[in-house]
């Protein structure tokens, strides 16, 4: 009896390893239009949706450099339907992150391209691991969305040893490997603006008490936002001054305890700085918990400066909270991505693919952006 | 007959572990080429040392979650002594330096776990789980949360060399499984090892000292942990708090696939080492067949419990002959 149960388990246990590789045979051959598990937020699907039409023009103009850079591939030799993009995720953690991986999943599903993916969750090694798969699988073009500029540099050597483009997005690599394109925005200027605009809106003699909180030390854009947003408040000394600078690793409860305690050391801060929006509803629960989350022109409300352009901090300002957020428009990023992965498998020369950003403040909002919504 | 029932008396993790590769060589795309392979067993490297470590802790009913905070924190500190950019300009004498500190800095910590462990009777999850926090945060302190880079140009040929198909990292890895199979095997330690682990009391009245056979699990665990943090380095070529952060359900997948008793006294490092390897293997493979992380982690749940519960119905029908 006991020995028919052993070979019935022995059986089942043998079917499913070889069920697994077979589903996995086919989940290869389908993966471009990604398997319904890999959407985590699809609340954020149907605005990305909606988003493509956005009010950015820049957009718009890098669909159609997608179309002519595809055309050119095509009479180059290299249609893009041949060509398969695989690209590596530190994580899908922020709208900001599932709006460029629904624009480069459907950018690639609208230009034929066959489309891979892999999430690290924020994983160095995880990340080099999978962009090694990628090299065994025989992609044409790598997109890198690194958890680490630094630590990702022995895994796009290897990319550069085996003659395969990599394209980063969003965040730069560190030193000692090649890569095709870097396609970001300036976090140092945009945050810059959007300081300056906070100065353009502000009556003379006001003072503010700021509440710096930073990113994550190893992620170049963080770094680039501390930087910014330091250097810019030390131009206006008489107007800013630095009560408190808060390390979150990009987590939400370490922001959360960032404001608390601020505000129990120092009831007098008026002003925070978030590199995220990310971070930004904790930082409301924060302020919602100390009775201080107040509109803009209201006593004791607490000036807001934020960053990435989520949906959340869209619908905060136009609710009159929060102050001004500098957007990193992914959706343009993404589909700068794509361009440059197809510009960099036909063999082309690589072109500059900045994305500028821009700002959406209390004062544009229901004017030029009155259409955004934010991702 | 004969062959079958030798067939039957080999571990379920060498059928699972064969089955598994075969049918990837046959029906993954990309994954039957040399270079694929290399890079398989490259990547698989760091996971078998840890493993190694941690199993001898488990063999005497413990656990030891300090491994993948050393692993990380041997890479900020060794890399910061070694790197080019560093004091001692990426030397010769820095690389030894550097290696050797990994190696001092698995030992201390090991012997802190050890001595804690066996000093207060602190069970040892709550210890090693202490000294985890601990070990992260010197980690982050250290190096402000940035990662380390600008290895010396000797270590990171070191690192990306390989003789045929098999890195040198491997042969570093297949080096510490062999010396940690000869410990649990060949030596008093190791009988004193399960001894302690089946039955704690009954080891002592025979006059094993539990205390010490503990104490040098730990010490022994501590060590591994430098020595993965050396390999970890050498293939990164940079060092970063980040390593090791989602390792510890493979390391102890590996060695539960493996027929380790979680509640100690029985396993094998050898049968540790297949479990390393199929978990690494079944990372890669669905990698390489596109299949989104969320799903490779369902996967490795599944392929972990059926394999462990195999293992124990085989168990429990030898127990029954």
């Amino acid at each position: 009896m006991k020995k028919e149960m052993l070979r019935k388990a022995f059986g089942i246990a043998m079917a499913s390893v070889m069920a697994i590789s077979m589903v996995g045979c086919g989940g290869g051959g389908s993966s471009s239009s990604a398997a319904p598990a890999s959407e985590p937020k699809s609340s954020a699907a149907p605005e990305a949706s909606s988003a493509p039409e956005e009010p950015s023009s820049a957009a718009s103009e890098a669909s159609s450099a997608v179309e002519s850079a595809v055309s050119a591939a095509s009479e180059a030799g290299a249609e893009a339907s041949d060509i398969t993009i695989g690209v590596s995720w530190c994580a899908i953690e922020s709208q900001m992150w599932a709006e460029y991986q629904n624009t480069i999943k459907a950018e690639c599903e609208s230009l034929g391209v066959t489309y891979t993916e892999s999430v690290a969750e924020n994983d160095v090694q995880k990340q080099n691991q999978q962009i090694e798969d990628f090299i065994s699988q025989g992609v044409d073009a790598i997109i890198i969305a690194p958890a680490d500029g630094e630590a990702v540099v022995s895994a796009i050597q290897e990319c550069n040893e085996a003659n395969i483009p990599v394209i980063m997005a969003n965040r730069a690599a560190g030193e000692g490997c090649e890569v095709y394109a870097t396609i970001s925005s300036d976090n140092k200027a945009m945050v810059k603006r959007e300081i300056e605009y906070i100065v353009s809106i502000t009556p003379e003699g006001t003072k503010y008490r700021c509440l710096e909180l930073v990113g994550s030390l190893t992620d170049v854009n963080a770094i680039a936002r501390q930087e910014g947003f330091e250097e810019t408040i030390a131009e206006y000394p008489d107007m800013f001054e630095l009560v408190s600078t808060v390390p979150t690793e990009w987590k939400g409860d370490q922001a959360l305890a960032g404001v608390q305690n601020t505000f129990s050391a120092d009831d007098t801060v008026n002003f925070i700085f978030s590199p995220s929006d990310a971070l930004l509803p904790s930082i409301i629960s924060g302020l919602q918990q100390l009775d201080k989350y107040a509109k803009v022109g209201e006593d004791g409300h607490i000036t807001l400066v934020t960053f990435d352009g989520a949906a959340d901090a869209v619908d905060a300002i136009r609710e009159g909270y929060v102050d001004v957020v500098s957007v990193q428009d992914a959706t343009n990023q993404a589909k700068l991505c794509v361009q440059a992965a197809v510009d960099a498998a036909a063999g082309k020369e690589a072109q500059d693919y900045t994305d500028a950003g821009f700002e959406v403040s209390s004062q544009n909002i229901e004017s030029e952006y009155a259409d955004f919504t934010g991702y | 007959m004969n062959t079958l029932k030798k067939l039957k008396s080999i571990d379920a993790i060498y059928w699972f572990v064969a089955v598994f590769f075969i049918a990837a060589l046959i029906f993954v795309p990309g994954f039957a080429n040399l270079a694929a392979l290399e890079r398989l067993l490259s990547q698989g490297c760091v996971l078998i040392i840890l493993a190694c470590g941690v199993h001898l802790t488990v063999l005497n009913g413990g656990v030891d979650f300090t491994s993948t905070a050393l692993l990380a924190l041997t890479t900020v500190v060794g890399g910061s002594i070694m790197s080019t950019k560093g004091p001692l300009g990426g030397s010769a004498g820095a690389l030894f330096l550097g290696l050797l500190v990994m190696v001092l800095l698995g030992l201390g910590f090991g012997i802190i776990n050890g001595f804690s462990i066996t000093t207060f009777k602190m069970p040892s999850f709550i210890v090693t789980m202490a000294t985890q926090m601990i070990v992260n945060g010197l980690a982050v302190v250290y190096t402000g949360g940035a990662s380390v880079t600008g290895m010396p140009s000797a270590f990171a040929k070191f690192g990306k060399g390989s003789i045929f198909i098999f890195p040198y990292l491997l042969i570093v890895a297949i080096g510490v499984a062999v010396v940690m199979h000869v410990i649990t095997t060949k030596t008093l330690f190791g009988r004193q090892l399960y001894a302690v682990g089946t039955n704690h009391k009954a080891a002592l009245i025979s006059g094993v000292s539990p205390r010490k056979t503990i104490f040098k699990a730990y010490v022994l665990s501590g060590i591994c942990a430098g020595i993965a943090g050396i390999v970890m380095l050498a293939y990164m070529q940079s060092g970063s708090v980040n390593y090791g952060a989602t390792m510890f359900n493979d390391i102890m997948g590996s060695i539960i696939v493996g027929g380790t008793s979680p509640a100690g006294g029985r396993g094998k490092i050898a049968n540790t080492v297949m479990g390393a390897l199929l978990i690494n293997m079944i990372d890669s493979v669905l990698n390489i067949l596109g299949i989104p992380y969320y799903f490779i982690t369902l996967i490795k749940g599944l392929i972990i419990l059926v394999a462990a519960s195999i293992d124990l119905i085989r168990m429990e029908r030898k127990a029954a002959r």
